[in-house]
């Protein structure tokens, strides 16, 4: 099933007496898409209302013709989700039953299961781990499982939420040719503008409201500039 | 031994308890442990694993050997170390010879009576596996908080341990829950069920 656009409509968060996001319209359906801004400008609150996390005081998030709110279990089989700390994104004790996780939330027959999860480790350099404690693993390694996890789950779109802030280069750019590598559509969360500027579209927010909405060279300039003037003042 | 149904295997474990006490004779108890150490050695794990565990275990059963020793006697607190020894070193050979999914698939069948009464057989597995995970987490947790606390010249203070560490544990538990239900997640007890 082809999930189509996800599509914001007028989408505004409030929490705790504070605008969060406000009056958000955006269509996503470019293959890969990445998200900057500053710290606290609602990159990981947008992201959240993405696959039903997180839903909207006001405004519609639907994916395809799914709405968020009322179609989550759906969604979230169709949109997964790889957040920053892998350390609480792993649930099971051992790596292989970490990813069986997932795919038993789905229903999968126990074989297709198992054939996935040999695909998923494979693919991904990681056949070693299957039977690792998941504790015992680098964090490099933690976050490629994470993704491993959501991949054994054959979603369409995969959210990234600053995948790569807790990894040296050598991991993160181990991370990064991973996610190049997916067929997936894409939307990432990034404070590091080397890998944003890979992405065909890049998002910038600022104090809850997209402040550019371009081409990667465009947007990363307009966000050096609005750093420069934070920066200054 | 991985490839016998996990509970067959705590279904030994359950008979090998029971019989253990039955066995009054040291000399047969020590051939028992002896299998047993020969089966936890077929388990082929590298030495350095099996190192802690089994070294600490083997602190706990002393004690207790001491202990039984010095106010009953010294022939019963062998005996009991004997039947303590051969029972753990059998259940530890068991848990490393089954993945950990079928324990709780065996857990899940096991409390399935128990969603009549109201309870989640699901959702009580996953609180136990999750309960497993995060052991080492929390405790990574305690040693970075110590060590800070430390550096800060905290060095007796309970409640300056206390209070980081359970915070951290409360955010990690909302992140926790957080990609729980990313995953897709479905508390119904059948779910999945193929």
């Amino acid at each position: 099933m082809a999930i189509g656009p996800v599509v914001l409509s007028a989408v505004s968060v409030v929490r705790d007496e504070r605008t969060v996001l406000a009056d958000i319209d955006l269509t996503l359906d470019d293959r890969r898409i990445a998200i900057i801004g500053l710290n606290g400008s609602g990159k990981s609150t947008l992201v959240r209302l993405l696959n039903g996390l997180l839903l909207p005081t006001s405004g519609e998030v639907r994916v395809g013709e799914l709405v968020t709110g009322r179609d989550d279990k759906r969604i979230r089989r169709l949109v997964g989700f790889v957040f920053q700390n892998p350390e609480n994104q792993i649930v099971m004790p051992i790596v292989a039953d970490d990813l069986r996780f997932g795919a038993r939330n789905l229903g999968l027959a126990r074989a297709e299961t198992e054939a996935r999860i040999a695909a998923v480790l494979a693919g991904l350099g990681l056949g070693r781990l299957a039977d690792r404690e998941s504790h015992s693993l680098s964090g490099g390694e933690k976050q490629l499982v994470a993704l491993a996890a959501v991949l054994v789950m054959q979603p369409e779109l995969i959210i990234f939420d600053e995948p790569t802030t807790m990894l040296d280069l050598v991991n993160r750019r181990r991370l990064q040719q991973a996610i190049d590598g997916l067929e997936q559509r894409a939307v990432l969360v990034t404070h590091d503008l080397e890998l944003a500027a890979r992405y065909q579209r890049v998002i910038v927010l600022h104090d809850g409201r997209v402040i550019k909405d371009s081409g990667p060279d465009e947007a990363i300039a307009s966000y050096r500039d609005l750093c420069d003037q934070v920066v200054r003042r | 031994m991985s490839r016998i149904p996990a509970g067959i295997k705590i279904g030994v474990l359950f008979c090998a308890g029971i019989g253990l006490y039955l066995i009054t004779a040291w000399a047969v108890l020590a051939g028992l442990l002896a299998l047993a150490v020969a089966l936890l050695l077929w388990m082929r794990e590298p030495a350095r694993r099996l190192a802690r565990p089994v070294g600490g275990l083997l602190i706990i059963i002393t004690v207790v050997v001491i202990m039984t020793g010095l106010t009953i006697g010294w022939q019963p607190g062998v005996i009991a170390g004997l039947r303590l020894t051969t029972l753990c070193l059998l259940a530890y050979a068991i848990t490393l010879s089954t993945p950990f999914a079928q324990f709780l698939e065996l857990f899940e069948r096991v409390l399935a009576p128990t969603a009549r009464i109201g309870l989640n057989p699901a959702r009580i597995s996953l609180a136990l596996s999750l309960t497993v995970r995060f052991i080492p987490t929390l405790r990574a947790t305690y040693d970075q908080i110590r060590e800070a606390q430390y550096a800060r010249g905290l060095h007796r203070s309970p409640l300056a341990l206390l209070v980081p560490l359970i915070i951290r544990a409360l955010q990690s538990a909302e992140q926790i829950s957080e990609a729980i239900d990313a995953r897709a997640y479905d508390t119904t007890p059948n779910r999945g069920a193929k």
